[in-house]
């Protein structure tokens, strides 16, 4: 009992020790070994993780000493709900099953900085989704990577990413909780820009390297905001130390002074620190108005999309506030939460109707689900946050590979030419060509639309009713999205899969492609996968159809909610009802919008674009929100920065050099002076100085008593000088 | 805690210091033509120093209520109470060490010197004697005169061994510096002649008991000044880009890798420890000057089109949040800025290595309209640079973070307004390193000889990667720096405190 959680340290030093050794020896010039060592790695950490969420669920929990205890003893949990909490659900945090923390460094007072790892049955479950996926996506990855000459870096790349997320996620406090946050960033940067080397032959498309700098950057603004949280908290608190006993951030004595005080600017400390913390949210959720960089990310290679942009790092955002949650529910930082959420939500969605990459739809549509998430957590409905992160990983890296799959297959039609490969318009009837990426692809479908039964339904389900009961407008909002949800996914598999094929004859790009490669695709047809990519599409697809029945709104079927320990949501058969008409109702639109798209060729409009061209413009362009940045922010900064760069040089350096022109000034001034009044009398007295020397050339006789003597004599005034002056 | 003990009876810091003077009389007995055994004598004699300081850390105690160790006291001139006395404790203890990496790794850049070389080596071992002196003196009037046999080199390497407006550089950066003496003479002086003691050791005059507020107050300006000119301290900094610009790759290293800790360094050792209350009634214009070193160093970092400028104002700005670890007056801090001074040195002597000597001594320009592609082509400059980047912008992992995350830390609870707004430099960092990582590295490649560009050298290699094991060992295991650097500057912190409630009860 108990050797899986005394051992879970080594679920992310497996893949840290993959990203070592990909890195530092040898086995790197051996592509297929380092891709499968990196596998096989992970594998191992699944097992653990695994092992770890059982002996979670089986209640073992081990002491500081190191006692283990089985504890099956029931808690009674507060199911009286507060009138204005919410969707009325507490959040309470239980003790964890295990913590381990060694001292790390100083931290000026007496508390110094830890490092360890905590482990709870929210930690368990996250440790599970993440092994999972990233199990999947490695063995994805095998495959679809084979022919890259830098394989080998990309497993390194994305064993430390696993590693830093994993800590992530067991971190024992804030500080290593970012400090992995932060790890994480880094290992996005590197694999968006993955293929620097990349050009596209229109100069205003982004590449993959700028588009690293833009996620990069953007995340880091949300990032400081955090740290300055985290600065704020640790002054307060003195630690940053998860837990709630003394000493540590969610001790309620220190909640309560954090939410009574209030600072300068009129809100509470605790909502201060709880909206800066959420600004690392916003960053790395890719929340409005910092999501412009996700988008953008999926220049990067898919597997990387589906791991780090879908399932694990922008979830870890919702992970963060689910994390810190205690202190939100003392702070007034909810409703903002729930509104930013709500808004993103939605305004996600609407964008993902009017794009045609089929990465970039799911992208949109990441942003819209991970709305759905922020927005639970700020309603209060902790509980069906989580779950919908759980699901939503597994179907949307399901879709993410799904998509990298047929972006395979089209490859083989189209060539490497990302813009053409990836536009849906170019697809069509691949369902023919490509049977187990289409089955697979429509599990994770009907999972994302929530079509009644499959996980996302179940989910997406807790949070709307969880909407209905505490702000109507959020529930609104979230279900016209979830209407679009099932539209535009709808539209993706109406045109991706079924209708004719048109990647024969794909749509002239507005610049010429130049191939990098010069054997002629046309010949031939898309092509299925290998089974190292089919394989993950189905143990996914699994999860999509089944994952939901961990917490079904059914007395006696919230098993993930009393696994947390939380109070579960309740069932409303009327909200359940109106989300299945939703999300039936938006297939059927869908279908009727895109049932003829694209038949004649893919040069066509697209059906919305022929009903609405403005409208669909705007939704295209992503409500120019990027156009819009760069006219402001970005012009403000450069200018900002010439500002300053030509005050420095004409300003300081100016002044720097007038002063050296005065102190030259002043030479000469000195010079004439010197010149013309003392150099005289230096003259005169150089001539008395050879008169004197004259003498004393006469006084140097050669013999050696009268140096003597005039050494002593010498010493005596030295002495007499001495005695009377530094006395 | 100590690891390893060290005989007592040693003068183990003189010898630090003399192991470079030593060389430069042997080089300097050397024939002009002999340049590779010159560099062999000043490469391992760099690599002694370094191997005893390494030494003198392993065995400082830091948990011993002694602070001071190693502690040698011959007697000068003990009449004028100036006397040779030297000690290390937390604080110097690390610049130390960064002072041997630097000098090590920057010795084994210059291999590639041929035009006088003999003069070349003299000068810099020079330079890095005259360094470690200073942080090993405990007598000011001692710590002055190595500051200077520190500054003086400076001039000469510049001047004749420098690129790009040489003169001009080499001038600006010596009237600038010795303007900054001149501050601290008259400080020197003032601290001499006020306190009851006649004397110039630290611990004494360091008994804040010694000296009216008024006095601290007053005099605390000409010395924090004087040293924060060599600090680069806002606006007395533009000296630095265009020095370091000038400067031969080693001597941009040993520059703005060691030299301007030399400032930051004073004022804490010197300034603040002397003049606790001085320092107390002066916070907030120093904090705010140090936010406009940060941001707007930064900013101007960001604007460049030499990849070298572009370094020397990060260096503006990375000793901006330096001199604002010391604003912050708390134990973490002055924890952070002492910690920033080690990885900030570390860091820039990395980024001067690559552009110096890896980019520019192949390519022959800095221009980044001009670079581009070299990853392909000497893909080791581009790791090292990508790794000593994340570590300026504060990747957790490298030191950089710990630095900047304690300064924070400190400053949030000393002026939070000001933490905030010092937050702006940290996305403006990243992205003029990424920019530049983008433009050099990983954009077209311009030229096409550059495909043909000779290979990494050993030497190169080796100097990188001592100092990139560096950033990764503290960014990993930061504890070994900062718990003796805690256990030193707590005491200080100390004082400031007491300062700071005197001040508000006596306004």
């Amino acid at each position: 009992m108990g050797w899986f959680l005394q051992n879970a340290w080594l679920i992310p030093l497996l893949p840290l020790i993959g990203f070592a050794v990909i890195t530092l020896t040898p086995i790197q010039r051996n592509k297929n070994a380092s891709a499968w060592l990196a596998t096989l790695l992970m594998v191992a950490a699944t097992v653990i993780a695994l092992g770890t969420a059982i002996e979670v669920a089986s209640g073992v929990k081990i002491a500081a000493d190191g006692t283990v205890a089985a504890h099956t003893e029931e808690k009674a949990y507060a199911a009286e709900p507060a009138a204005d909490k919410g969707a009325g659900h507490k959040f309470e945090w239980h003790d964890p099953n295990i913590v381990r923390t060694i001292r790390w460094a100083p931290a000026g007072g007496d508390v110094p900085f830890t490092m360890g790892y905590i482990i709870d049955p929210a930690v368990a479950a996250m440790l599970v989704m993440v092994t999972i996926t990233a199990t999947c996506i490695h063995l994805f990855s095998v495959g679809y990577m084979a022919h890259d000459p830098r394989q080998a870096r990309f497993f390194s790349f994305i064993s430390l990413f696993t590693a830093a997320m994993l800590a992530m996620v067991m971190a024992s406090n804030l500080l290593l909780f970012f400090m992995a946050w932060e790890i994480m960033g880094l290992c996005s940067y590197l694999l968006i820009g993955f293929w620097y080397d990349k050009n596209y032959a229109d100069p205003n498309q982004i590449t993959p390297r700028q588009a690293a700098i833009k996620a990069f950057i953007t995340t880091r603004i949300g990032d400081v905001l955090f740290m300055i949280g985290l600065a704020w908290l640790w002054t307060e608190a003195g630690t940053l130390e998860l837990g709630t006993g003394p000493g540590q951030v969610f001790n309620p004595e220190l909640l309560e002074r954090l939410a009574t005080t209030t600072t300068g600017i009129g809100i509470s400390a605790a909502t201060g620190i709880a909206l800066l913390i959420f600004s690392g949210t916003i960053g790395k959720s890719a929340q409005f108005p910092l999501h412009v960089w996700l988008p953008d990310a999926m220049e990067g290679p898919t597997p990387v999309s589906a791991l780090i942009h879908a399932a694990t790092m922008v979830s870890a955002g919702v992970f963060l506030t689910a994390r810190t949650f205690p202190i939100f529910q003392v702070s007034d930082a909810l409703p903002i939460v729930a509104t930013i959420g709500a808004f993103t939500a939605l305004f996600a969605a609407l964008i993902a109707v009017g794009q045609f990459d089929i990465k970039r739809i799911l992208a949109y549509s990441t942003l819209s689900q991970l709305g759905f998430m922020v927005a639970a957590l700020g309603i209060g409905g902790w509980v069906a946050a989580l779950f919908h992160l759980l699901t939503h990983a597994f179907f949307k890296a399901l879709l993410f590979l799904g998509s990298g799959s047929v972006i395979h297959g089209m490859e083989a039609t189209v060539g490497h030419d990302s813009n053409t490969a990836q536009d849906i318009r170019n697809m069509g009837g691949l369902r023919r060509f490509m049977p187990v990426t289409f089955l697979t692809y429509m599990a994770g479908f009907l999972a994302l639309a929530g079509f009644p039964g499959f996980a996302g339904f179940w989910s997406k389900d807790e949070i709307l009713a969880d909407a209905f009961r505490a702000n109507t407008l959020v529930w609104v909002t979230l279900s016209l999205a979830s209407l679009l949800t099932a539209f535009y996914m709808t539209r993706q598999i109406m045109v991706v899969f079924f209708g004719t094929f048109r990647g024969h004859h794909p749509r002239q790009q507005p610049y010429a492609f130049i191939s990098h490669d010069n054997h002629h695709h046309e010949a031939h047809d898309p092509h299925e996968s290998p089974w190292t990519m089919t394989v993950p599409l189905v143990i996914l697809a699994l999860f999509a159809v089944f994952a939901g029945v961990v917490n079904l709104p059914f007395d006696g079927f919230h098993h993930l909610a009393d696994f947390f320990g939380q109070e579960a949501g309740k069932l409303n058969l009327l909200v359940m009802g109106i989300s299945s008409a939703i999300a039936i109702g938006g297939i059927f639109l869908g279908w009727l919008v895109y049932r003829n798209a694209f038949t004649a060729s893919a040069e066509e409009a697209d059906p919305l674009e022929q009903m609405m061209p403005g409208i669909f413009t705007v939704l295209n362009r992503k409500f120019y929100v990027d156009e819009l940045y760069a006219a402001t922010f970005g012009i403000a900064a450069a200018a900002l920065a010439r500002i300053w760069t030509w005050f420095d040089e004409h300003v300081i350096d100016r002044i720097v050099i007038e002063t050296g022109r005065f102190t030259q000034f002043l030479g000469q001034v000195n010079f004439i002076i010197d010149d013309a009044m003392l150099n005289d009398g230096a003259d005169l007295m150089a001539t008395g100085t050879q008169v004197a020397g004259d003498r004393t050339r006469r006084a140097t006789t050669g013999k050696v008593q009268d140096y003597v003597a005039l050494a002593f004599a010498g010493a005596v005034v030295l002495g007499v000088l001495y005695l009377y002056l530094v006395r | 805690m100590n690891l390893i003990d060290l005989p007592a009876n040693v003068p183990w810091l003189s010898l630090i210091w003399l192991s470079l003077v030593i060389p430069t009389l042997i080089i300097a007995l050397m024939k002009p033509e002999q340049k590779e055994e010159i560099r062999i004598v000043g490469t391992v004699f760099s690599f002694i120093s370094l191997a005893l300081t390494l030494l003198v850390y392993l065995a400082y105690d830091y948990r011993s209520p002694e602070k001071f160790q190693f502690l040698e006291e011959i007697p000068w001139l003990p009449e004028l109470g100036i006397n040779y006395i030297l000690g290390v404790d937390g604080i110097s203890l690390p610049m130390l060490l960064l002072n041997g990496i630097v000098i090590f790794t920057g010795a084994l850049i210059s291999w590639n010197i041929e035009d006088r070389a003999r003069e070349y080596w003299a000068l810099l071992l020079l330079l890095a004697a005259g360094v470690y002196g200073v942080f090993v003196s405990l007598d000011l009037f001692l710590l002055f005169i190595f500051y200077e046999l520190a500054v003086l080199p400076m001039y000469l390497l510049i001047g004749i061994w420098g690129s790009t407006r040489k003169e001009y550089g080499a001038m600006k950066l010596t009237l600038y510096l010795m303007g900054g003496s001149a501050f601290i003479i008259l400080g020197m002086v003032a601290m001499y002649f006020s306190g009851m003691l006649r004397t110039f050791d630290m611990r004494l005059l360091a008994q804040s008991a010694l000296f009216s507020r008024d006095v601290q107050i007053v005099f605390f300006v000409p010395l924090f000044l004087g040293f924060g000119v060599l600090a680069g301290m806002f606006p007395f900094h533009t000296w630095s880009p265009t020095g370091h610009v000038a400067a031969p790759t080693a001597v941009s290293m040993l520059h703005a890798g060691v030299l301007m800790k030399l400032g930051a360094y004073g004022c804490l050792r010197v300034a603040m420890w002397i003049f606790p209350e001085g320092a107390n009634y002066w916070l907030l214009p120093i904090a705010i000057a140090t936010l406009i070193n940060a941001v707007y160093g930064a900013t101007i970092a960001m604007m460049q089109r030499d990849f070298k400028f572009m370094i020397g104002y990060s260096s503006v700005s990375h000793m901006g949040l330096t001199l604002m670890g010391l604003a912050a007056a708390n134990t973490i801090g002055l924890t952070g800025a002492v910690l920033q001074m080690f990885a900030h040195g570390v860091m820039t002597a990395l980024f001067f290595a690559v552009v110096g000597r890896m980019v520019y001594d192949r390519t022959h320009t800095r221009q980044f309209p001009e670079l581009g592609g070299l990853f392909s082509v000497m893909p080791f400059a581009a790791i090292v640079f990508i790794i000593a980047g994340l570590s300026s912008m504060g990747m957790p992992g490298l030191a950089g973070f710990w630095a900047e995350f304690n300064i924070f830390m400190g400053m949030w609870q000393r002026f939070p307004l000001i933490a905030v707004l010092a937050g702006v430099s940290i996305p403006i960092t990243a992205g003029y390193i990424l920019m530049a990582a983008y433009r050099v590295f990983f954009g077209e490649m311009k030229n096409p000889e550059f495909r043909h560009l000779p290979k990494i050298t050993v030497q190169e290699y080796v100097a990188g990667v001592i100092l990139v094991a560096v950033l990764i060992i503290s960014g990993i295991y930061p504890a070994y720096l900062t718990e003796p650097i805690e256990a030193s500057v707590q005491p200080i912190a100390e004082a400031l405190a007491r300062a700071g409630t005197l001040g508000v009860r006596y306004p």
